[in-house]
Formats: C-alpha cells, structure tokens, sequence
C-alpha cells in the first residue's frame, strides 16, 4: 500500500508536510501544538524540480531495500505492509538512506534516528498529508494500495 | 524438504525469510557457531560504546525463529558428506539435509606475527570480542586501533567514546583506503584527529612487546593498554573447500546462489559477491548483501530462481556526527568532480558516460540517488555532472536524466533491489 | 508616476500568535501580497483582492481579509467604489475592466416573486415516494414523427452549464464541466475558445458556439457536439466584442482556437456576415446543412430592450433552441460601465419573450433557455415557471469550483485556478474535484427542484413550464407584474 500525488494537481503548497508534522510525534493533528510549541517533524518532502513539485514519499516497496540493508532491523514492515522506522532501535548507521534510490529517508538535526512516511500508523489514521491536499493531488496508489473494504480495515475511522 | 543452514548472521537470516515466503512447511535447521547466540554483527562497536542503551543486538525480535519454525542447534559443522547429503558436528551429531546453505559468514584476518596472543590485544568481530573489551577497558587508556577500514574506525570511535585515548594505524597512505579518496579522507582525517583519534598513515604493525608496547615499520614504539586488531576480514571457507566445493578468494556461487553442488548454496561474507558495474567477483562483507544473498538463496533452494544481479560496494557510516556515504568503484582515467561548502563535501568519479563512484560527506539527501545511479549505470554526459557540482548538490538539482526516470516509474517500487 | 490616490480595498490580518510561518500563503498568492523575508511575515494590502485562497488555506487559521476600515467620509452617492474609479482612471486613462456578473444592486425580480403549494384542496407529493419527472427535452417540437428532421435533446434535469471559452477558463474547468455534465445527463457548453481534443469524449454532451470569431470552428468541431450554439451576445456586455488578451493565449489555448500564440483573440462586435435575421437564417441554415440535420441549432443573445421582437426574429430564421442572457450574465471580462449598464433583468425578458412567442403561436419551435444570476434552484423553478424550458448557470458552477466571486478574472491570476491558463494557477483545479463539486451542486439543485414541485402538487417539470399561477408577485408595481405575467401576492386565481 502506498500513496502517490499527482503531479499535475500538486500545488506546492506544503500543507501535507504540516499536517504530516502534526500527525506524528503525539501532537495528534494539532498544527498549532506541533509549531508553536513543539518541534515539528515532517516525514515527507516536496522537491521543487523545473516547476513541477515531487512529492517524496515512501513507496513502502514491495521488495524494501531499506529493510534489506538496515543493520539494527529497527526498518520493519507492519502488518498491513506499510514500512516504518523504529526509531528505538535505530542507531543512525543511514544505510537505508544510502540504499533507497528516491531519497525518501531523511535525518533531522534535532533527533538522532530517522524520519520517513509510516503512512500514520501511530494514529491509525488516514495519511494525514491525503486526507488535507487542498487539491486531492495525493492519492492512494489503488495498484498496490489496499482498496474499497481493505483500505477501510487499515485506517477504519 | 529439510533445509539446514550453517551460521546464524544475517545470510542465515535471510534465508530463513526467504524460505518461509515459498514455503511454510519445510523443516529448517539453523547451525549457530557463536557462543552467544544469534545477534548483528555491526552493533557490536555500538554495543562497546555504549553497552546499556545498545544492550539489545538482535537483528529481528527475539521470536523470529521461533515464528518461522526454525529448530536451532547450537554447534558447529565440521564436515559435509555430499554424496550423502550429511553434514557432521562438531558435537557428533549428524544432520542430513535436501538442501544445504552455507552462510558461515568470515573471521578477523590475522597478521602473521608472533606475540599476538596477549591478554590486551583483542580481534573486533564478535560479540564475545567487545564483551571482553568492555571488562578490560578504562577510562584514560591508550588504545591502538590496527587497520582503518569501516571496522577500525567504528572501534577507534567506540573507545574514544568510552574515554580512551585512541591511535588508528592505517598501513595505506589514507584511512577508509576502500572507501574514501585521498582527499575525502584528509578532510574526514583532520575531523577525527580535532574529536581526538590520533591517526598514523602509511605504517603498520611491526611487532608486539610484553608490557603494553607495539612497535610500527617505521620504528615509532607506541605504548598500548589495548590493541585491537582490524586488518581485514578472510570468508570462513574451510567447510566448503573440504568437501571439494569451488573456493577461490570466497565460495564460488553462481547467480542463483548455488555453489558446484546443485544441493548446497552459499550466501553472506563467506562467498564472492559480482560486481554489479564490472561482474568481478570480490569479497564485498556487507550487511545489505549479506541479507540479500540469503534470501535469494533460501528462495531459490525453496525452488525459486530469483536471480542475483550482485551488488556493489557501498558504504555508510555516522562517525563522531559526520555522515559519511561512498559507493562504487574508482576508475582510472575517470574524470572526478568535487563541491565542498563548509563541512559538506561531494565527489563524482565519472566514465565511460556512467557515475562510477561518489563520496558524500554530510550530504545525505543526494546518496540514495546517487547509489542508484551507479547500480542502474544510468548513462549521463559528464557534463551534466560538471553542471552539478557548479550548483548546489542537492535532490533537486540532480540531472534530468536521474529524474525523467523517478518520473516516469512514479508508480514503481525500488528498482530490482 | 506621481503619487497613486488608490487606497487598499482590504486589508489582510495576520494572528501572530497563531501564524507558523510556513508560508502557504505566500507560495499561494498569486498577487503577492504575502511576503516572508528571513522569518518576517508581511503583506502587500494593495494588491488584494479578497479572493479568499490564503484564508482557506492556512492551516493555522491565522488570516482574516477586512475591508479597508473606512477610508473615505461616508458619502452614498459618492461611494468609495466610485471615487476609486475615478482614481483609477485618472491613474491609467483606460476603460475599466471588470469580471464576473454585475454586482450592482439593482432589483432581482427572483427575490420579488414566491412560489405556490398545495394545501387541502389539492394534494402534495412525496418526492421520495413517487417519481418526478424533470427530464427535459430541447429542440424544435413541432416535428410530427420521429423521423422528422428536428432533432430534440433530451435532459435528465433543466440545468445546463453555460458557455465560458478555454482560455478565459481554464482547461480544467472545461474538464470538471464536461464529466459533471456526463455524469448527470445534462450539457455543457464550450463558449467560443474550440473544443480541446482531450474532450472530444464528451461531445455528445457538448454544446459547441459558433461566435463571431469563429475560434476553433472547424467540421470535426461541429460534429463533436449535442448542439450547435450561434452566439450573438453575452448578458455582461450586449453589443461588445471579446478581447482575450495575449497573455491567456498559450500554445494550448492557441491549438484549440487556431490562432497563433500569445496573440490577443479578438472576437468582433458583431458576427460580419450576420446584419439582419435573414443573415442570421443562412448561418443557421449553413449549420443545419454541414452537420446534416442532426444537431439542434441554438442561438443565444443578450437580453436588450427589444428582446421579444428578437427573439421572434430568431425562431423564424430557424433556432431550434433561443437562450437568452441577463443583465446579471458573468464574463471573463468586459468594460465595467457595459456590464453595470447595459441590459435588463432576465426574469423580464423571459416572461416578456415567451409571452410573445405565446401569442404569435411559434413558442414550440424553440426552446427557451434562460441565463444570467440564477443563483440556486428556487431561481431555476421561478425561471421555469416564467416560460424557461432550461436554465444556463456559470458564476453558480465556478463557485460550485472554488470561485470566490473576487472578480477579478481578466487579470488572469485566478487563484482558484479556474480563469486562467496560467498551468501553476490551473493545476489548483483538480477535475476529480471538481466534477464531483459540480456534479453534487446539481445532483442537490435537482432533489430541491423535486421538493419545491412536490409542494406544488406538481410530478413533472412539463406542468410547470410557463405556469405561472404558480408565481405570485411581492413588492412589484402593477407594470411590473403585467410584464412578467403574475398575479399580485394575495390575488387568487
Ligand atoms: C564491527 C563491524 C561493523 C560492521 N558494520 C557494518 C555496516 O555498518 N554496514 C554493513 O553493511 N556491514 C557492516 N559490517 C559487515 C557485516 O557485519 C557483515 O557483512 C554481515 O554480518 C555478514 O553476515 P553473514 O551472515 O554473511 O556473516 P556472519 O554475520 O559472520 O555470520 C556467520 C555466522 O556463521 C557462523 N559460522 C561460521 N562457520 C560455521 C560453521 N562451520 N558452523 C556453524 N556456524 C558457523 C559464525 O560463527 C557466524 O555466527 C560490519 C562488521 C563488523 C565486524
Ligand atoms: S524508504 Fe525508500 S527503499 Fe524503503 S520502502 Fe520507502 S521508498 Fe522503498
């Protein structure tokens, strides 16, 4: 399962990596908790690339190379496929970053450990970046991603 | 189907996931050789630094084996009977087998001097090697670290942490000789030598006194309240040479991870890994290839025929706060390319219209791409890369080539992994 | 320039202690009014237009748009709006341009009229219970068979989108339009910019205008469509041309008109071979004739003083459907002073013309189709029970789409996305969204439209076109209400 944004829809804009930061760290969707009084931590990226926007999220592969290459086994996949970092186990060797050919895994100056999309998993959730594109640019990608019943099942809200 | 594996590392895991995704009823045997049981072999320097926040070293929770129903047995093989499909233990016991991986990993290399067996010098490959340093160590000793490659300086930065006063004796004119250029290395140098890893070059080990003494070829005499050893590492191939398998440098496998013997693979450090970019077979001791191997191998002994496309050389490290990536292989005749700002750093050996090889020091958003670059040896003029290093290097800025490609499979997964 | 007298319209109010400063905003602005230097957040007032986008955008609900507190002595016949006019023309010595409909407040006769129910003496009907009709069929309907050669289309509800060009909108919106359109069995309508190709799948639900820029008109043109519309005026500017500027020409906008790019598309004021009805007739006739009897031809004129005698002109040369446009009818762009001016209400003009057509016994050769402010679908049913056969609607669809009526479309900074070309504007609108917003505007205009007739008693559309006993006028003048053709509140009958 996986997300994609469409990049003729894509604005740009950045809110996926707000509400991405809010979703995650316990600031529970809360953008003003997350950047007025935490340290916001968005696991996805947007790479401007001659004015088309990239989104850059993990393709939580089929074949993860960064599960194959971590040392500590802290990448896992969960049960419902999703890929995802335990950041208590990671002892920031990188090597995921230097195996995944998107660039999807990224570091953060405040935190030692890894930060990459984990689809929301902590919240159980619909991807927060999916659910508030102003644009419904991001979409679950229905070829690999669970679809109807099952995508209910994984994010039953 | 009984399938039994000899080693326990990473390959051993591996194969084990790649059994169990064909087939969930065949019965595997899991051989471990280390006295304390299964564990990943690269936290063992953090383990040394600090030994109660990394206290837990294993690579997969503590029921993966139980779950996959795998019956470990704690031995040895000594001896493998083809024909009869039988390996021996060192405990007398007998196993016989339909199909047999060997990932029976490698051993510190030695150097061939005498006095070598001190109570106060120490290989650092296993567990057992760091638990005894650990006992032995003090707080303002002087450490001597022979070798500089990935292992050594990874040791000389667990001991520095831990309060000693470390040496890192490298024989070649640069410390990461595999891994770094000279230039990417006197950078890196200068670094360690400021958080206080004092690093001789171009010297190496002559002799060993009684009394905490060493002295190099040079003839320097350097006082040393631990030495350890980290010169190389020499696949444990003696199994397999035995029984009459091809063994050159490692296990000769072939693409399908099999060795001569159609019922015996071999995956890990023990075999000689092809070179992606120019199919050499070489000794490549990585973690990514070690798990990667096993699960092609134990797939494919599952009656698959996942092919190995082999791997290259990579390399990823955090030392003292730098992150360090390197992957490929130096050319010669290779136009190389270089960007520095402030402690960042880039290079890009480029030939023949393909990314051979690239350093990156504190630049981790562009070592993933680049890896892949290399791996899919995606052609790209040399001009595109000279564009590169004018600008700042970083995701966006990579050639169009790079991302005509990532746009076009949007949708895919990682590329053959 | 010496000092320019325009003083902001709006002002934008940042919460400094909610802003985050991630500068959404700033990456939205089309006008740039939103600036982030080094970690300061500030505004450029003047250039706001109250489109709304950062508001709606923020995350962190930190933006409010005022109006400009009073920055003029209040004055009711010197409003601000008309002094900065002033100012604004003494500064550019230009027409002023304007988008969207007339915002004038001048009477909307849909406010002064209500609607019947049936109370004891006839009953009311469950739409949920039993079926209401609202199909809709458009065309000639004085053909005795079907093999005659007055080709009807048929509606599943009386609500079509009306024309606005690719070009002064974007593609998106054609694309938004067009799948709504499918989806509910109803038309859309191209305006006069040519059918882009990625469209060609929704012809068959396809209005296509023949204007007198002939933009994009070519055979396959033509054959891509329901029905052939011939536009003669447009409610917001009766009488004037088009003038899309350059910068909306892109090399797209360009292939779909034939034109070259980057040019100004120049529509002329009048079509040159049409100057009277027997013109307009040999166009009609021309049409009928390159697409082989099959499409019905409609033509479509602003509403003037003397629509009636028009628009009895144009059945006769041959329409098999006559919209007509009011004075509140939206553009991309027009000349203020024309759009505010020029025109009278469609209400008027549609009890006016098919009152006309009543009596001079042509009403079932054409269609009625009016347009120009219909805002929701009590305007549809009054519209309806005026004499229309259908309603256009377009300012009410591009809201369904975002638009936030800033008026500000011949700019071409749309910041919804929706008129302009610009692609990193126009990607704002994503057609899955917006054809599911349309679609559901629709889809809730044809449950109310259900309601309101069930209230009446009444289970199919076809009994209440023309009805108007179902009207009763409030707050009209005897002339008034002669004119549209209803009875005072209170009068029985
Ligand atoms: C300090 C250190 C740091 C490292 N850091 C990194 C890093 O950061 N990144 C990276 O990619 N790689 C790193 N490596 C290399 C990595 O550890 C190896 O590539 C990997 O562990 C190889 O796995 P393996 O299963 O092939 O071999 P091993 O892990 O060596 O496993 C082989 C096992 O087989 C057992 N065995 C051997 N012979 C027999 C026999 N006859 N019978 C039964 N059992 C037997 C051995 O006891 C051993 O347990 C590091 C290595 C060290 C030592
Ligand atoms: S981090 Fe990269 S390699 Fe790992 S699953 Fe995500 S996209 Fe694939």
């Amino acid at each position: 399962m996986k997300i994609t944004a469409i990049p003729d829809y894509c604005l740009g804009c950045g809110l996926c990596r707000i509400y991405c930061a809010a979703a995650h760290d316990g600031f529970q969707g809360n953008v003003l908790r997350a950047f007025k009084h935490g340290s916001p931590l968005p696991r996805i990226n947007l790479i401007n690339w001659q004015g088309l926007t990239y989104f850059n999220v993990c393709r939580h592969c089929q074949d993860a190379p960064c599960i194959n290459a971590c040392i500590s086994g802290a990448m896992q996949r969960d049960e419902n496929g999703r890929v995802y970092v335990d950041n208590s186990r990671c002892v920031s060797c990188y090597t995921c970053i230097l195996v995944c050919p998107f660039g999807h895994p990224q570091v953060s100056r405040e935190r030692p450990g890894i930060l990459k999309c984990d689809l929301c998993r902590e919240s159980n959730r619909e991807p927060a970046c999916l659910k508030h594109c102003p644009n419904e640019a991001i979409i679950w990608d229905e070829e690999s991603g669970p679809t109807g019943s099952a995508k209910n099942k994984v994010h039953g809200e | 189907m009984r399938y039994l594996i000899v080693g326990s590392g990473i390959a051993a895991v591996g194969a084990v996931e790649g059994i169990r995704r064909f087939d969930r009823r065949g019965e595997i045997t899991v051989l471990d050789g280390e006295k304390r049981g299964a564990y990943t072999r690269p936290l063992i320097s953090y383990y040394l630094s600090d030994p109660i926040h990394y206290a837990d070293l294993s690579f997969r929770p503590d029921s993966f084996f139980r779950l996959n129903q795998v019956e470990m047995i704690k031995a040895r093989g000594i001896k493998i009977d083809r024909r009869a499909r039988i390996l021996n233990l060192d405990n007398g016991m007998q196993l016989a087998y339909d199909r047999l991986l060997l990932a029976c990993g490698a051993s510190p290399a030695q150097l061939e001097l005498s006095d070598l067996n001190q109570r106060w010098v120490s290989n650092f490959y296993t567990l057992e090697d760091v638990e005894r340093l650990n006992m032995n160590i003090r707080e303002g000793q002087q450490a001597v670290v022979i070798g500089s490659g990935l292992i050594g300086v990874k040791a000389a930065e667990a001991l520095l942490k831990r309060g000693l006063r470390v040496t890192l004796v490298e024989k070649a004119q640069h410390i990461l000789p595999q891994v770094l250029s000279p230039t990417a290395a006197a950078r890196l140098g200068v670094y360690l030598e400021k958080a206080g890893i004092k690093i001789i070059a171009g010297d190496e080990l002559a002799a060993v006194y009684p009394q905490h003494r060493i002295q190099l070829s040079s003839g320097t005499v350097l006082q040393s309240d631990q030495l350890i050893m980290a010169v190389g590492i020499r696949p444990n191939t003696e199994l397999a040479f035995s029984a009459g398998l091809k063994v050159g440098k490692g296990i000769v496998a072939d693409s399908y991870l099999r060795t001569s013997d159609e019922y015996i693979f071999a995956a890990g450090d023990v075999i000689e890994t092809p070179n992606l970019i120019t199919s050499n077979r070489e000794i490549m001791a990585l973690l990514p290839h070690a798990h990667r191997e096993g699960y092609l191998a134990g797939a494919n002994m599952s009656g698959q025929t996942l092919f190995y496309r082999g791997g290259v050389a990579m390399n990823s490290v955090k030392l003292q706060g730098w992150s360090l990536f390197a992957a490929g292989i130096p050319k010669p005749g290779a136009s190389i390319f270089y960007w520095q700002e402030d402690d960042k750093y880039l290079e890009i050996h480029h030939h023949q219209n393909c990314l051979q090889k690239f350093i990156a020091i504190n630049l981790p958003e562009v070592a993933g791409p680049l890896l892949s670059i290399i791996e899919t040896q995606l052609p790209i003029p040399e001009k595109m890369w000279q564009e590169y290093v004018e600008c700042y290097p970083t995701i966006a800025n990579l050639p169009a080539l790079y991302w005509q490609k990532i746009w076009k499979g949007e949708k895919n997964d990682s590329i053959e992994c | 320039m010496a000092l320019t007298m325009l003083a902001p319209v709006f002002k934008v109010e940042r919460e400094e202690s909610r802003c985050i400063k991630c500068g959404v905003c700033v990456q939205q602005c089309a006008n740039e009014v939103h600036h982030l230097d080094n970690g300061w957040m500030w505004t450029n007032d003047e250039e706001c237009v109250a489109c709304q986008r950062c508001v709606s955008l923020c995350p962190a609900q930190a933006l409010a748009i005022k109006e400009y507190p009073l920055s003029f002595r209040v004055n009711s016949h010197w409003t601000p709006a008309t002094i900065r006019e002033i100012y604004a023309q003494a500064d550019s010595g230009g027409v002023l341009l304007a988008g969207m409909g007339n915002p004038r407040s001048y009477k909307s006769y849909f406010d002064h009229l209500l609607l019947n129910a049936s109370q004891v003496t006839n009953p009311s009907i469950d739409p949920l219970r039993e079926p209401m009709e609202l199909n809709t069929s458009l065309g000639n309907k004085t053909g005795s068979s079907e093999l005659s050669e007055k080709p009807l289309i048929s509606l599943r509800l009386p609500i079509m989108f009306s024309a606005m060009s690719f070009g002064s909108v974007s593609l998106n919106v054609h694309k938004s339009l067009s799948r709504a359109a499918y989806a509910m069995g109803t038309l859309w309508n191209t305006g006069e910019g040519g059918l882009h190709p990625d469209l060609f799948s929704y012809k068959d639900n396809a209005v296509v205008q023949v204007a007198s820029g002939r933009f994009g008109v070519h055979p396959a043109y033509l054959e891509n469509s329901a029905v052939i519309e011939i536009k003669i005026g447009q409610g917001a500017k009766p009488g004037i041309g088009g003038h899309l500027p350059g910068a909306k020409v892109s090399e797209e906008v360009a292939r779909t008109r034939m034109i070259p790019a980057w040019s100004d598309a120049i529509s002329p004021a009048p079509h040159h071979d049409i100057y009277s009805i027997e013109d307009l007739a040999q166009l009609i006739e021309t049409l009928k004739v390159a697409t082989g009897y099959k499409k019905p031809i409609a033509v479509k004129v602003a509403a003037v003083h003397n629509i009636s005698a028009i628009a009895s002109g144009v059945v006769r040369a041959g329409a098999d459907i006559l919209a007509i446009d009011g004075f509140r009818g939206a553009t991309g762009a027009a000349p203020m002073r024309i759009r505010d001016h020029v025109g009278i209400p469609i209400e008027i003009a549609l009890a006016q013309v098919d009152s006309r057509l009543r009596d001079e016994g042509i009403r079932q050769q054409v269609s009625l189709v009016a347009a120009g402010g219909i805002r929701n679908s009590a305007d549809v049913v009054k519209a309806i029970a005026l004499g229309a056969d259908a309603v256009y609607i377009a300012t009410a669809a591009l809201i369904a789409l975002g638009c936030h009526l800033c008026q500000m479309c011949f700019t071409g900074k749309c910041n919804w996305g929706i008129a302009t070309t610009r692609p990193d504007l126009s990607r704002r609108l994503n057609p899955e969204v917006g054809a599911k917003r349309a679609q559901n505007l629709l889809q809730a205009w044809e449950h109310e439209i259900k309601e309101i007739m069930g209230a009446m008693g009444i289970n199919a559309i076809d009994s209440l076109r023309g009805n108007r006993l179902m009207l009763r006028g409030i707050g009209l003048g005897p002339e008034e209400l002669k004119i549209l053709g209803v009875k005072a509140a209170g009068e029985e009958g």
